[in-house]
């Protein structure tokens, strides 16, 4: 028990106890960490198809072999973009955009067809609404209203409007009318930028 | 079983449940019971973690100088959180992001640490682990009781199964922070009206 007076006797017990522990959690971290890289690169793969409008498997497997068929990665700016191929010709574009939502960033994926004329699909990656409400948008009902938009650059009206606005093309989340705002103008301002200035750069390609 | 052990099961569930007897872990409790699965994760994690704690902080009880105890038990609680988070992240990884920042929020939950200093630092090992389970699950179950009422009038559901049908109107205020502060408050008022009879026949009083 004197030993407990000392000074040094604390000071080595913290530092041995925190080793073993770091160590310990290092190892797991280490033997984990290529299946979380796993799981959340799965994650966005089936999130990509979803946009696409391509079914896919409820297996890992099944995700991955039908995203290596369908999309290609390819970079421009130091960002990715994937590129949907049938038989080597390319039959759509989608890009991974992201915004503020009413709580806190919302990322998703905007899928367009082959020469931008479309708005092929939409799906959400993560955000951070309010379950039940704003955290509707991941529900499948919402996002398929998103299918097959037509887009037009000369027009003054915004992309996508909501109902019953005239020219609106898709519904709000009532009961959740920040989040639906917040979304619907992530969309536009990217849709912008992409046709504006990505379009370009993409089909030069 | 000996007297002990069905004491210390009686006291963490029951009579010192955590929740609505000492008020303790009250924010993760009112954060995840919107959903009964979110709930019963959190409870089996807290019920991994606060066992295992308990567990070494009683192995290392005396070898612990008493002045760095609070030091120690914060780095083997957080160890255990961290490996909850990276075992949630690789097998679960829905689950983790439901869950979000809570999970590595236990490290912060009262529950634990009471334990581990009343408890834990003054008991041997078996009964530092049985005592960190009966804790953990008295935490589950309240909150598993909350978010039973919670996703049943707010979603119509339980476990994410439809019970109530297509024409139920969904309580949205249940899955609110408010429906959570309404569930506690009757939670924990239900329990001092059971509890109020029992320490007035000659109990201590506050």
């Amino acid at each position: 028990m004197a030993k407990k007076k000392k000074v040094l006797y604390p000071v080595v017990f913290m530092i041995i106890i925190t080793v073993v522990f770091t160590s310990v959690l290092a190892i797991i971290n280490e033997v984990s960490a290529e299946r979380i890289q796993q799981q959340s690169k799965l994650k966005e793969q089936s999130k990509v198809l979803y946009a696409f409008n391509i079914e896919y498997g409820e297996t890992g497997a099944e995700i991955i072999r039908q995203y290596n068929q369908f999309i290609e990665e390819r970079k421009a700016d130091n960002q990715t973009y994937y590129v949907r191929k049938s038989n080597d010709d390319i039959t759509g574009y989608a890009f991974k955009i992201e915004g503020a939502g009413l709580w806190g960033g919302i990322e998703a994926i905007l899928a367009f067809n082959q020469d931008f004329s479309n708005l092929t699909g939409v799906s959400f990656l993560n955000h951070s609404e309010t379950p039940g409400l704003g955290g509707r948008i991941d529900e499948e009902w919402f996002q398929e209203q998103f299918r097959d938009i037509s887009l037009d650059v000369n027009s003054t009206d915004p992309y996508l409007i909501f109902k019953p606005s005239t020219g609106g093309n898709v519904d709000t989340i009532s009961g959740a009318t920040s989040t639906s705002k917040a979304v619907l103008n992530i969309f536009n301002q990217n849709i912008e930028v992409i046709l504006t200035e990505t379009k370009g750069d993409v089909l030069d390609e | 079983m000996n007297k002990k052990t069905k004491s210390i099961i009686t006291m963490g569930i029951w009579q010192d449940n955590a929740i609505f007897r000492q008020i303790l872990g009250i924010c993760s409790a009112l954060a995840v019971t919107n959903l009964m699965i979110n709930s019963l994760v959190m409870g089996l994690g807290l019920i991994f973690v606060t066992a295992f704690s308990e567990l070494t902080v009683s192995f290392l009880r005396q070898y612990t100088p008493k002045h760095i105890r609070m030091m120690v038990q914060t780095l083997i609680i957080s160890a255990y959180v961290i490996m909850v988070d990276i075992f949630l992240k690789a097998f679960f990884p829905a689950m983790s992001e439901a869950l979000g920042p809570y999970v590595g929020l236990i490290i912060t939950n009262c529950i634990i640490m009471g334990r581990c200093e009343s408890f834990a630092q003054k008991n041997p090992p078996g009964y530092a682990f049985l005592d960190g389970m009966a804790s953990g699950a008295g935490y589950a179950i309240v909150l598993l009781i909350i978010a039973f009422v919670r996703e049943l009038l707010g979603f119509g559901s339980i476990f994410g199964i439809n019970i109530l049908g297509e024409s139920w109107v969904s309580w949205t205020l249940m899955i609110m922070p408010p429906g959570a502060f309404f569930m506690l408050a009757i939670v924990i008022w239900i329990s001092k009206n059971i509890f109020k009879e029992k320490s007035d026949n000659g109990g201590v009083k506050a």
